[in-house]
């Protein structure tokens, strides 16, 4: 741990305005002549609009105007995909894809009234007949062309699958669902557009300013510049707002078209229906093994459900490409379209599903080899990236299994299922491995040295509740050497140098860099100036001897030798200095992955078969941690958000309409306090310089990568029942 | 309608109130006070837990008719510029916090549970603030939180 | 949400007139599900007649050793209440075990009577529900029927009661009065709530212009009783399964029994069956299977919640087993 800021168990910097209600969210926005908006929503999941009777919304108390289809919105064009929804653009016409899609949004002086008035608009459909669930679209499931989401290989192989499979002493075969889930952060999707000629400003919540400023200038056929997107602080995304949705687009069509602010808060069911969520999984995954438990092949075939305004492959085979050293390999993925909302990246895509089918079906093969585990994931640990053959640039996977094994007390684990009791609950310990590519992207920031000792980071991202405001802080206060306390941070506005999007786990990687690079700028730039000014105890030396600590650049070889930056850009009349840092990912000769081991203890009553996970440990490869308080928290959050994917979340949908059935909290069911056992993570917390100039990786995501996996293991080891389809509830253990 | 109640201390007064609007839109939306969160308008997350008349209650529940000469707290009406109340500042210090979007409702949640429980264990914790749904999840350090907020309110140090 | 008048009421005398006087009026008493479901344009009354603040609030100890509860105690202070926790803890479980602590701090006990299902077609607004639109049919029959009932369906409707404090009261021979401009009356709770039958809308024998105003509790019974929830996360959620029990044992035989059902019956459901089938059984591991086998031997299932047979069943022999 670094005194000066990295690694520090540093306080929230905006800790106490969220703890007084003076934090201020995109919804508390309020601007002069703002208007009120309401999204009215499709009830059928197929077909078309027969009429849309509009004359009594228009004619309520307080609207300003009512648009749909019928006004023939002019989009300039569809943005890029991904990270703009859909391939079809709101209201564009009269088809009906799912239900909830928007057909028309109102607008009125109050949010009250624009909802009374969006109940009084009147639809009447031409139904179709819907596809309604996987299961029904499964028959016409196909391997997509690669273009828009499809940006992966949706067929692999690696050696001679078929024979190697044939060949296999030991085999295991199995089928594992994964249910349609939801994203669901507390705080709603809001998006507030105000115009000003032809320039557009968004208060909206975004993970990804930067990126979405120029989808939404797409559409409008504006120059990127004459678009402004803010988003300081988020209450939680998880996915959800990592593409922009219709309804930031109607929201601003609205304020252009009425001349005056317009806003929109949309509804719960309209969060579960219309930002996307993770879709259902199908995955067959065959194993083939040498007695000793040496993998000798994997195939891993996997369909998930999409909507029909989008391709979307979940990249779930990637787990079985990615994670262990096996010499053949076949992978598929298809996508089965059903009438529903598209699906997008939600934590953690691809590998959250994926790692659950392996994971479990390597727990099946150490059951039938009688073999342990941990031990059989060691025997197959990946050297070098088993797909591509470079190195890893850094990997510490096998400590994170001797580590938790200890630490957990695996060794009390009996391999015999449904041996271990205490009164009725039978218990039951689980594990399974985490990997998950870091993603880079580039950066930018700028990071100001001010007379008065003060720093500035100004960097457009976003603090999703990752903390991501406190460890760039920590980042420049450590590359300045000045105390945290000294430095504050600006994100969430495009107006300032371009950061990093806060999803795919890029953020502490990729912004971190960022920031780090501006701070080494200025702090260069400072001893530059120093050296060369006369007035400078410091003049003449030679840059390289010269260090600063609390804000005080000092001689390394007398210390005593020195002043503060306040005092040198003071005399210099430099104010501020600005240091600038921009980060280009480059083709790097490594492969880059954060990796963990979960280790998982349940209970459950014999008689009413509640799972409960009253132990949970984490162990895991991020690289350098940038702020323990602020890593744990999050990396016990994702662990709990899993649990709750293990255990009982299900959006569940009407097996004939595909409508998602009360799409509500009080139904879609996350974990509350009182489901949560005890969850210890342990970093192993060694930077990874190979990766990125920080030696920091992703952590949101690899936190709650197979964790549903060493649950269900846990299942199994408690009951001998092999739960192959998640949520675990009580009826499936019954 | 016209609506008049007592809001952290002060009297309050709405005029043409609807009758369907609720607690937490009068609080938000009328008088300025956006710390209640509107997350599900059905009672179910309790991100806008406010309290009635010394009970916390879901204030998006609450027809705005019903505070008619009532007392409302609201996160904003604990602690001081000068001086936090234990439970915020002990969900600072304990790391509580992440998006700080159910943050609002839980500090009055735990603030009731204080009162009503001074010494309340880590089982009473998590069952009365089962109502506080918290996605990013701070449950466990919410819980050290409400511990090390509880010992402060017993006159207790805590390291 | 639709447009409303909203008025309040000082006095139970004030609040019958309202009631009898205003269009299509409706009580608002804690709010938790009346406003919610105007919220979802389920529930559209012209009026509210805001009953919070009229004196029902007490709980009353009866010369007969039961107790009268007022209609509008909020739950929080019913579950709190040391009478209550002393000589009904079943009625203090059943309380602690459903919403969570702001519903219950909201919800008052006359509302709890008439808390309407949470039927995930009921709130849909797009399928067919009868009880929410008579005579439009029942999307749930053949679709999504997880959380069903398997007792007292009908082809009509097979929503399942949310309630649990009214499991209690079932499982108690609670009475409810009920009062109007008429008069007073008294309904045995067991016979407050209605069979769907071919009219699902109708749910209580409650009248339109008639109000809750107390719950009775006769004495307790003897023995030990319970109230055990299971649901699908460890708090916060509706019941896939509930039991109130009251049980005594003398010499090894079932001398008292009380039983009663939640989240499987279209009602609060007494299991009158399993109680003729213990009172007088050895209390026994295979009495009590046999027991709820009886009682749930008329169950129907629908495809998705077969499950809930089986576990009544063992839900009922788990109580019965630690009780006894």
């Amino acid at each position: 741990m670094s005194e000066q800021g990295i690694g520090a168990a540093l306080t929230r910097v905006e800790a106490r305005d969220k703890v007084t209600g003076a934090a201020r969210y995109t919804a508390d926005v309020v601007l002069p002549g703002m208007a009120y908006a309401a999204l009215v929503s499709s009830q059928v999941s197929a077909g078309r609009l027969r009429s849309l009777d509009v004359s009594a919304a228009k004619a309520a108390p307080g609207v300003l105007g009512v648009f749909s289809h019928l006004d023939r919105p002019t989009w300039h064009r569809v943005p890029a995909i991904p990270y703009f929804g859909e391939t079809r653009m709101p209201f564009s016409d009269d088809r009906i894809h799912h239900a909830g899609q928007h057909i028309a949004i109102v607008v009125a002086s109050t949010r009250q009234q624009a909802a009374h008035a969006a109940a009084l608009v009147k639809a009447e459909y031409e139904a179709g007949k819907p596809v309604p669930t996987l299961e029904k679209a499964l028959p016409s499931a196909y391997v997509a062309a690669q273009g828009n989401y499809v940006n992966f290989p949706q067929e692999t192989v690696r050696g001679t699958p078929e024979e190697a499979l044939a060949g296999s002493p030991v085999r295991v075969k199995a089928e594992y669902r994964t249910a349609l889930i939801s994203h669901a952060p507390i705080e709603p999707s809001v998006t507030t557009a105000t115009w000003e000629g032809d320039e557009l400003t968004l208060y909206d919540t975004s993970q990804a300013v930067v990126v979405h400023r120029g989808l939404v200038a797409t559409a409008f056929g504006l120059p990127e510049d004459k678009v402004r997107l803010v988003c300081p602080l988020i209450g939680g995304a998880f996915g959800a707002k990592t593409h922009v949705w219709g309804h930031t687009l109607l929201v601003a069509l609205a304020a252009r078209r009425l001349g005056r602010p317009v806003q929109v808060v949309i509804t719960r069911k309209q969060m579960f229906t219309t930002t996307g969520h993770q879709p259902p999984t199908v995955q067959r995954i065959e194993i083939g093994a040498e007695r000793d438990g040496r993998l000798r092949v994997i195939t891993h075939d996997s369909t998930n459900s999409t909507s029909f305004v989008a391709e979307r492959p979940e990249n779930t085979v990637l787990s079985s490409v990615a994670t262990y050293a096996v010499p053949n390999l076949r992978t598929r993925v298809r996508l089965a379209r059903m009438n529903f909302g598209t699906p997008t990246a939600m934590r953690t895509p691809g590998d959250g599903p994926g790692s659950f089918a392996l994971e479990c079906a390597l727990d099946e093969l150490a059951h039938e080899l009688g073999a342990d585990p941990v031990e059989l994931r060691r025997r197959n640990h990946a050297d070098v990236h088993p797909q591509s053959g470079k190195p890893w640039s850094g990997k510490n996977l096998l400590e994170c299994y001797r580590i938790g094994a200890e630490r957990f007390g695996w060794h009390r684990r009996d391999r015999r299922p449904g041996t271990r009791r205490e009164g009725n609950d039978l218990i039951g310990y689980g594990m399974a491995t985490a990997r998950r590519v870091e993603h880079h992207r580039a950066a930018e920031s700028t990071v100001d040295i001010r007379t008065d000792g003060g720093v500035v980071v100004r960097t457009a991202t976003q603090d999703i509740g990752g903390g991501t405001l406190t460890t760039m802080i920590q980042v420049a206060a450590d590359a300045l050497g000045v105390a945290p306390d000294k430095v504050t941070i600006t994100v969430g506005d495009t107006d300032l140098p371009p950061g990093a999007p806060t999803f795919g786990s890029i953020t502490s990687g990729s912004n971190g860099s960022a920031v780090r690079l501006a701070a080494q700028d200025a702090r260069g730039a400072a001893i530059r100036l120093a050296v060369g000014d006369k007035g400078s105890p410091l003049h003449g030396l030679a840059e390289d001897a010269v260090d600063v600590r609390d804000g005080r650049l000092f001689a390394k070889a007398d210390p005593r030798r020195g002043e503060t930056y306040a005092v040198l850009l003071t005399r210099n009349r430099v104010n501020p200095l600005r240091g600038n840092g921009k980060y280009s990912p480059a083709e790097s000769q490594y492969e880059t992955s954060t990796f963990g081991a979960h280790f998982t203890e349940v209970r459950i009553d014999r008689d009413l078969p509640r799972v409960r996970v009253v132990r949970h440990l984490a162990v895991i490869d991020c690289g350098i941690v940038l702020n323990t308080k602020t890593a744990r928290n999050q990396a016990q959050g994702g662990i709990i958000g899993s649990i709750g994917v293990a255990l009982m979340e299900e959006l569940r949908q009407d097996p004939v309409s595909g409508r998602a059935l009360a799409p509500a909290l009080t139904d879609y069911h996350v974990p509350v306090n009182a489901d949560i056992g005890q969850i210890d993570v342990h970093f192993v917390n060694k930077p990874d310089h190979n990766s990125n100039p920080l030696g920091a990786k992703g952590l949101g995501e690899i936190c709650s990568i197979g964790v549903s996996a060493a649950v269900a293991n846990a299942v199994f080891n408690a009951t001998g029942r092999r739960i192959r389809d998640l949520p675990i509830t009580p009826r499936r253990l019954l | 309608m016209r609506v008049k109640f007592t809001v952290n201390g002060e009297e309050r007064t709405a005029d043409d109130v609807w009758e369907g609007e609720s607690l937490l839109y009068v609080l938000r939306e009328r008088l300025g006070l956006p710390g209640a969160k509107n997350a599900c308008e059905q009672g179910e997350c309790g991100s806008c837990t406010v309290y009635l008349d010394d009970t916390p209650v879901c204030a998006c529940l609450v027809a705005a008719g019903q505070v008619q000469d009532r007392e409302v707290r609201t996160v904003e009406g604990l602690g001081s510029e000068e001086e936090l109340d234990p439970v915020q500042q002990a969900f600072i210090e304990r790391g509580a916090v992440q998006c700080g979007f159910c943050t609002p409702g839980l500090i009055v949640a735990a603030h009731d549970l204080i009162r009503r429980n001074p010494c309340p264990k880590d089982a009473e914790i998590r069952e009365a603030l089962a109502g506080n749904l918290c996605r990013c999840t701070g449950y466990e350090k919410i819980i050290d939180a409400v511990h090390t907020a509880a010992a402060h309110s017993r006159g207790e140090a805590t390291s | 949400m639709r447009t409303f008048s909203y008025v309040r009421a000082d006095d139970v005398d004030a609040a019958l007139r309202a009631i009898t006087d205003e269009p299509n009026a409706k009580f608002l008493g804690g709010g938790t599900n009346l406003v919610d479901l105007m919220r979802e344009d389920i529930e559209r009354p012209d009026t509210v007649v805001d009953i919070t603040r009229l004196p029902l609030a007490e709980v009353e100890e009866l010369p007969d050793g039961g107790v009268r509860i007022g209609a509008l105690l909020r739950n929080s202070h019913l579950a709190a209440h040391p009478v209550i926790r002393s000589r009904y803890p079943m009625v203090a479980q059943a309380v602690l075990s459903g919403a969570s602590g702001q519903l219950r701090n909201m919800a008052t006990v006359g509302g709890n009577l008439m808390q309407r299902t949470r039927c995930l077609y009921f709130y849909d607004d797009a399928a067919a529900c009868n009880k929410r639109e008579p005579g439009s049919g029942c999307a749930a029959i053949g679709g999504f029927s997880r959380s069903h009932a398997v007792l007292g369906a009908s082809a009509s409707c097979a929503a399942t009661h949310p309630s649990d404090l009214c499991v209690a009261l079932a499982a108690l021979d609670a009475i409810v009065e009920l009062r109007s401009s008429r008069g007073t009356r008294r309904v045995p709770l067991v016979d407050f709530h209605r069979m769907p039958g071919d009219t699902p809308e109708i749910e209580t024998v409650l009248a339109d212009d008639e109000l809750i105003t107390a719950v009775e509790l006769p004495p307790p019974p003897s023995g030990v009783s319970r109230y055990r929830k299971v649901r699908d996360r460890a708090s916060y959620a509706f019941a896939l399964v509930s039991v109130a029990a009251a049980l005594d044992v003398q010499d090894g035989v079932v001398s008292s029994i009380r039983l009663a059902l939640g989240g499987v019956g279209t009602k609060p459901w007494r299991a009158y069956q399993a109680e003729r089938a213990l009172l007088g059984a050895p209390a026994t591991e295979e009495s009590f299977r046999a027991a709820a086998r009886a009682e749930l031997a008329d169950a129907v299932s629908l495809p998705h919640n077969e499950f809930k047979i089986r576990l009544a069943e063992s839900t009922i022999v788990a109580v019965l087993r630690g009780m006894s």
